[in-house]
């Protein structure tokens, strides 16, 4: 397979467009190669992905340092007992499951 | 009567073993959605009774986490999210994207200086910044970076396009950076420069 074909030559700005793309693994197997070898050759590119990809992964895992949980066995219990009275309750559901939002901002 | 107890049971049983494993999960989006755990509780409740009211709506063997995910958003966006509907305006477009890159290179002096950054930023601080998000940008923002999920399954628990959800993240990470930056410079870990008060004359298509 040649894999050159599948590479776009980028510049610089089209490379930065694809970085959070990139950052995500949401990035296409093409983009991925081009933007790799972008920033194989462009120092300021490859500067820019290390930080931007370094507060990711850094955020990521503070994000999940405070996260922990908190007092979950009586959520839980409530939860059940939630349960509970659904099953007593002979209402059937009658509302929306999803309601539609204004999420315009 | 007893035929209905025994669908009841089955139908309940089917639905802690399937459902109440993500409680966890929720709980924590649900805290960083809500900033309280009083909120966050109530909020994970609600979620779960309205799941097991729509049990039936469940395909079985499909993405019961994204499933639980989208109700619980859903009752966020809709029931729990600022009441003051006057949007926040996002200052975001002074921010290009070697904005971050660009400030630390200029103020420190190490090879990697966002190690040297990062290593003064605390938990706190990120919190801090999390919570300071506008609710539509912290929504989606938590949703991807603590679980995990795509863009697409992203647009569908929120219910917006795709492009939306990418515009959306872009510019709450642009957030985040400009809240931490800003910290660190009030904290005096490093030094400012003017470009964090002022806008540059970059354009940025986001």
């Amino acid at each position: 397979m040649d894999t050159s074909k599948e590479t776009k030559t980028l510049n610089c700005q089209q490379a930065l467009k694809l970085l959070y793309e990139v950052i995500d693994q949401e990035a296409s197997e093409i983009d991925q190669s081009s933007i790799r070898e972008h920033v194989e050759r462009c120092r300021h590119c490859h500067g820019i992905f290390d930080a931007e990809k370094a507060v990711h992964e850094f955020i990521q895992a503070k994000l999940k340092a405070i996260s922990t949980p908190n007092e979950l066995s009586t959520l839980r219990s409530r939860v059940i007992d939630k349960l509970d009275k659904v099953d007593c309750s002979k209402t059937p559901a009658s509302e929306k499951l999803f309601l539609s939002h204004g999420t315009d901002l | 009567m007893t035929d209905l107890t025994i669908d009841s049971k089955g139908r309940r049983t089917a639905f802690e073993a399937e459902a109440l494993p993500h409680m966890d999960a929720l709980y924590r989006t649900a805290l960083r959605m809500t900033k309280n755990s009083n909120d966050a509780e109530d909020l994970v409740q609600e979620a779960f009774v309205k799941a097991y009211r729509f049990w039936d709506r469940f395909e079985s063997g499909s993405n019961c986490r994204a499933w639980l995910f989208k109700i619980m958003t859903n009752i966020f966006i809709n029931d729990y999210r600022s009441k003051s509907r006057t949007p926040t305006p996002v200052n975001v477009d002074d921010i290009d994207d070697s904005y971050l890159y660009n400030h630390l290179t200029e103020t420190q002096t190490e090879s990697n200086p966002e190690q040297q950054f990062l290593s003064k930023v605390l938990d706190d601080d990120v919190k801090r910044a999390i919570e300071e998000l506008p609710d539509d940008f912290r929504v989606v923002t938590v949703l991807s970076f603590l679980e995990g999920f795509s863009y697409q399954e992203i647009a569908d628990i929120v219910g917006l396009q795709l492009g939306t959800v990418k515009s959306r993240l872009h510019r709450g990470r642009k957030l985040l950076q400009k809240q931490l930056l800003e910290y660190a410079i009030r904290n005096g870990y490093i030094k400012g420069n003017k470009d964090i008060e002022l806008p540059t004359s970059l354009e940025t298509s986001v």
